[in-house]
């Protein structure tokens, strides 16, 4: 059973299976949700995909467990992702330890088999650094929360702002 | 933390407006971690493999989770809500919350490299910023003439 397991793993994770289903795009097309989207466009028409790393958690042996301990304390790998706008996987590269920083895992792609065609990039969080290739927010600025978490955090203001737990919903929806 | 009625409701530079889209944009990512984590549980619990399998896993479920995408039947569920647009006639943009990134990973080295992507950040929050004022503008000029509709109509 547990031989079959890998063999399919094996068969999942390598040629021709897994080419053929994780591509990265060659950019010549824009993507259709960036040209839809009047927020968007034309401003991130180069943009090939969103990259990210994740931390997934692993199982090591006991004398690795250190090298494994990510930052928020559970044991991991350090996965990096790149997903491009119609939510499917471009590029994986898995295995580091969860206490690489996302910074030193793209490092290690782009010196390795990651190309990101010429004129493009991804879309990158704060954890990455300045590179040509990966359009990362401005740092220390307000970085603004994506609009669907606001209702609840608008709840929060109110009670730190008035000092009070009494709860009017009559008043809070007012805000 | 700032109290919620001194908090902006809209950008107010380019660099917030910049970082606002620009979250928005990037959220494909985080959704796409979302639901893979959601679909394969071996994701929360690892095995007992050595870590050359277990690395092999994430990456045979990447590839599954596209081939199931590709070949699924569209489901109109699985729009995503993020695509809707927050600007509304009177507010474009209008968040409700904010807070601060302290993370600075980038380093410190001052490469040319560094330097271009700098200057192509600026350039595109600069662009959003002029097209933003002009949107701003036209929504007041729309609001100037309704009100100067009503006060005939008085």
């Amino acid at each position: 059973m547990s031989s079959y397991f890998k063999a399919m793993l094996f068969i999942f994770s390598s040629a021709p299976f897994y080419t053929k289903y994780i591509q990265l795009p060659t950019g010549e097309h824009t993507p259709a949700k960036i040209q839809s989207n009047p927020k968007f466009w034309p401003y991130f028409r180069n943009a090939i995909g969103a990259i990210d790393g994740s931390h997934i958690p692993i199982a090591p042996p006991a004398h690795l467990s250190g090298q494994y301990r990510n930052r928020k304390g559970f044991l991991s790998q350090n996965a990096l992702f790149i997903c491009d706008f119609d939510l499917k996987f471009t590029y994986t590269l898995t295995g580091w330890e969860g206490s690489a920083t996302d910074a030193r895992v793209y490092d290690d792609a782009i010196s390795t088999d990651l190309s990101i065609p010429a004129g493009k990039y991804l879309l990158a969080d704060a954890g990455y650094p300045l590179r040509p290739q990966l359009l990362v927010p401005y740092h220390s600025i307000q970085y603004h929360l994506a609009e669907w978490g606001w209702a609840n955090v608008r709840y929060v203001y109110y009670i730190l702002s008035y000092g009070s737990i009494q709860f009017n919903p009559f008043q809070a929806t007012q805000l | 933390m700032v109290p919620y009625n001194l908090t902006p409701s809209r950008p107010l530079n380019c660099e917030e407006l910049f970082n606002l889209c620009h979250a928005s944009a990037r959220n494909v990512i985080e959704h796409i971690f979302g639901i893979i984590k959601r679909h394969f549980h071996i994701l929360l619990l690892p095995l007992e493999y050595s870590l050359e399998v277990q690395s092999h896993i994430l990456a045979s479920l990447a590839a599954i989770y596209n081939f199931i995408r590709i070949n699924e039947e569209p489901d109109p569920d699985s729009s995503d809500a993020s695509n809707e647009d927050p600007c509304g006639d009177e507010h474009p943009y209008q968040v409700g919350s904010s807070v601060a990134v302290v993370a600075d990973a980038g380093g410190g080295n001052g490469g040319r490299d560094d330097l271009e992507a700098r200057s192509m950040q600026d350039n595109l929050a600069q662009r959003m910023w002029d097209d933003y004022q002009l949107i701003l503008s036209a929504c007041q000029d729309l609001l100037d003439d309704t009100e100067s509709e009503l006060d005939f109509d008085q």
